[in-house]
C-alpha cells in the first residue's frame, strides 16, 4: 500500500497512543508536594508585602505633596502682605524661608557675607535708619553689578544669598525701630522684599543652564521641573565619592544635608 | 478490572478535594505515567513533559474542588494535562520567534531503526514535527479538538489550523511509509 487516507493515520495514532503510558521518575511525587507544601502561602504572602510597600509608599508621596504644595503658596504670597500691613510682624514670619535659603548657601557665600558684614559693621546690632539706607544702598549696588560682571555661578548665588541676609537685616532693623518710622520704612522693606526674589529666579535660571553631568544631575533637573519648593522632594549632589542624595522632603519627614 | 480502576479514581477525588495528602498521592501514582503519555506527544523532550506533569498535578489538586462532576475525572486530569502543554507552547511562542515552520525539510529523515513500528517511534515522529504542526495534530487528531477550538487555544487562524494539520499528516504519511512499509496495513486493518 504506497497511500494512506487521512483519516487511515488519524486512526493509527490513535489506536497508538489511547492507551500509551510512561514511567515518571521516582522523586517526581516529591517535588509535587514540595510546590503543594509552599507555592500558596508562599504566593499570598509577597502579594501582601507588595502591596503594603506600594501603599505606603503612595500615602506618603500623596500626602507630603498636597499638604505642602498649596501651603507654600500662600506663604510666599503672605509675605508681600503682611510686609505691607503689619512691618511689625515680619520678623517672626521671614526668618524660615531666609533660613531655608541661607542653608542653600556654599562655604564661599558665607564668606562673602561674613566680609560684607564686616565692611558694612554689624548690621544686626544696629537699629537706626542710616544703617538700614547703608544696606539698601549696597543691595542696589550689588543687584546693579551683577548682571555686568562675568561672575562665576558661586559668587552669583552668594549675591543672592546676601541680598537675602541684608533685606532680613533690613526688615530686623526696621520692625525694631521707632514705629513713628514705620511707613517709610515697610515701602523700604517691601522693595527690599522683592529683590531677593528676582536675583533667586536668576540663580535658579542659571542652575538649570548648567550642564547635566550625571544621574544625580538628570534627578534635580526633572525634580526642579515638577517641584517647586525650596527643598525638593528629592535632591542630588556631587562629592568626591560619587552622587549622593543631599536632601529629602516628604512633606512631614525632611532631611537635608548641611555641607554643599 | 477497568471498573476498579475507575471506582478507585473517583473514591480518590474526594479525598482530593478535602486536601489529605494521601488521597494525593495515590491519584498521582494510579494516573502519573497515563498523563505523562499524554504530555509526552506535546512536549519537546522528556524533560519538558516530567515538568508538565508536574505542573499538571499541582493544578489537579488546587483546582480539585472546582470538579463539578460532569464527565469523569479522569478526563478532566486529562484536559488540564493538556490545557498546561498548550500554555507552556504559549509560553514558549513569546520567548522564541516563530521560526521553526520550515526547519521541517531541511532536517535528516532518515534516522530511524527500520524494526517494527513502536509506539516510541510514532512518538519521536511525533516530536519532530514543528512545534506548531504538532500541537495542532495532537489535539485534532488525538484529543479530538475543533479547528476553532485550537485556532482559540492557540492563537491563530482556523485556516491555519487546517494547513498545519494537512502539513503535519503529509510530513508524518511520508515518515510512516518510509519505516513501515506495506507492514503499516497491518496495524490499521
Amino acid at each position: 500500500m504506497q497511500s494512506m487516507s487521512d483519516k487511515e493515520l488519524d486512526r493509527f495514532f490513535q489506536s497508538r497512543f489511547e492507551d500509551f503510558e510512561v514511567e515518571p521518575s521516582a522523586s517526581l511525587w516529591t517535588s509535587i508536594e514540595v510546590k503543594l507544601d509552599t507555592k500558596p502561602g508562599k504566593k499570598k504572602q509577597s502579594f501582601q508585602v507588595f502591596w503594603m510597600a506600594a501603599a505606603s509608599v503612595v500615602a506618603v508621596l500623596g500626602a507630603g505633596l498636597w499638604i505642602l504644595n498649596p501651603e507654600e503658596k500662600v506663604y510666599l504670597q503672605g509675605t508681600d502682605q503682611l510686609a505691607v500691613t503689619k512691618p511689625q510682624s515680619l520678623p517672626v514670619t521671614e526668618e524660615p524661608s531666609t533660613k531655608q535659603i541661607l542653608t542653600d548657601a556654599t562655604p564661599k557665600a558665607v564668606a562673602v557675607i561674613a566680609a560684607s558684614q564686616k565692611r558694612e559693621s554689624v548690621v544686626a546690632t544696629k537699629k537706626t535708619d542710616v544703617i538700614r539706607s547703608q544696606i539698601s544702598e549696597q543691595v542696589y549696588e550689588t543687584v546693579e553689578t551683577l548682571p555686568a560682571e562675568p561672575l562665576s555661578e558661586a559668587v552669583l548665588a552668594a549675591a543672592t544669598n546676601q541680598n537675602n541676609e541684608v533685606s532680613r537685616n533690613a526688615i530686623v532693623a526696621d520692625s525694631e525701630a521707632d514705629h513713628k518710622h514705620t511707613e517709610k520704612g515697610v515701602v523700604h522693606s517691601t522693595v527690599l522684599a522683592m529683590l531677593p526674589d528676582e536675583s533667586a529666579e536668576e540663580a535658579e535660571t542659571l542652575q538649570q543652564r548648567r550642564k547635566i553631568r550625571s544621574v544625580g544631575d538628570i534627578v534635580n533637573f526633572v525634580v526642579a521641573k515638577v517641584d517647586q519648593r525650596d527643598d525638593k522632594f528629592i535632591e542630588m549632589r556631587e562629592d568626591d565619592e560619587g552622587t549622593k542624595i543631599s536632601g529629602i522632603n516628604l512633606g512631614l519627614f525632611k532631611l537635608k544635608s548641611k555641607k554643599k | 478490572m477497568a471498573i476498579g480502576h475507575k471506582l478507585t479514581i473517583d473514591g480518590l477525588l474526594e479525598g482530593c478535594k478535602r486536601g489529605e495528602r494521601k488521597s494525593q498521592e495515590l491519584l498521582y501514582r494510579s494516573l502519573a505515567s497515563k498523563m505523562l503519555g499524554v504530555c509526552v506527544r506535546y512536549a519537546k523532550d522528556r524533560y519538558e513533559a516530567e515538568d508538565m506533569l508536574q505542573m499538571g498535578f499541582v493544578k489537579v489538586f488546587q483546582k480539585v474542588s472546582e470538579f463539578r462532576g460532569d464527565g469523569s475525572f479522569e478526563g478532566w486530569i486529562r484536559r488540564i494535562m493538556v490545557n498546561t502543554a498548550i500554555e507552556i507552547y504559549r509560553k514558549n511562542q513569546r520567548a522564541l520567534s516563530v521560526v521553526d515552520i520550515d526547519e521541517v525539510y531541511d532536517e535528516p529523515q532518515s534516522m530511524f531503526d527500520m524494526s517494527g513500528l513502536e509506539t516510541k517511534d510514532l512518538l519521536n515522529l511525533i516530536k519532530e514535527l514543528p512545534t506548531g504542526y504538532r500541537m495542532v495534530f495532537n489535539m485534532y487528531v488525538i484529543e479530538g479538538f475543533s479547528h476553532k477550538e485550537i485556532g482559540e487555544q492557540l492563537g491563530i487562524t482556523e485556516g491555519a489550523s487546517k494547513s498545519q494539520l494537512s502539513r503535519a499528516r503529509g510530513i508524518l504519511k511520508e515518515k510512516v511509509l518510509k519505516m513501515e512499509g506495506y507492514h503499516y496495513a497491518i496495524h490499521v486493518g
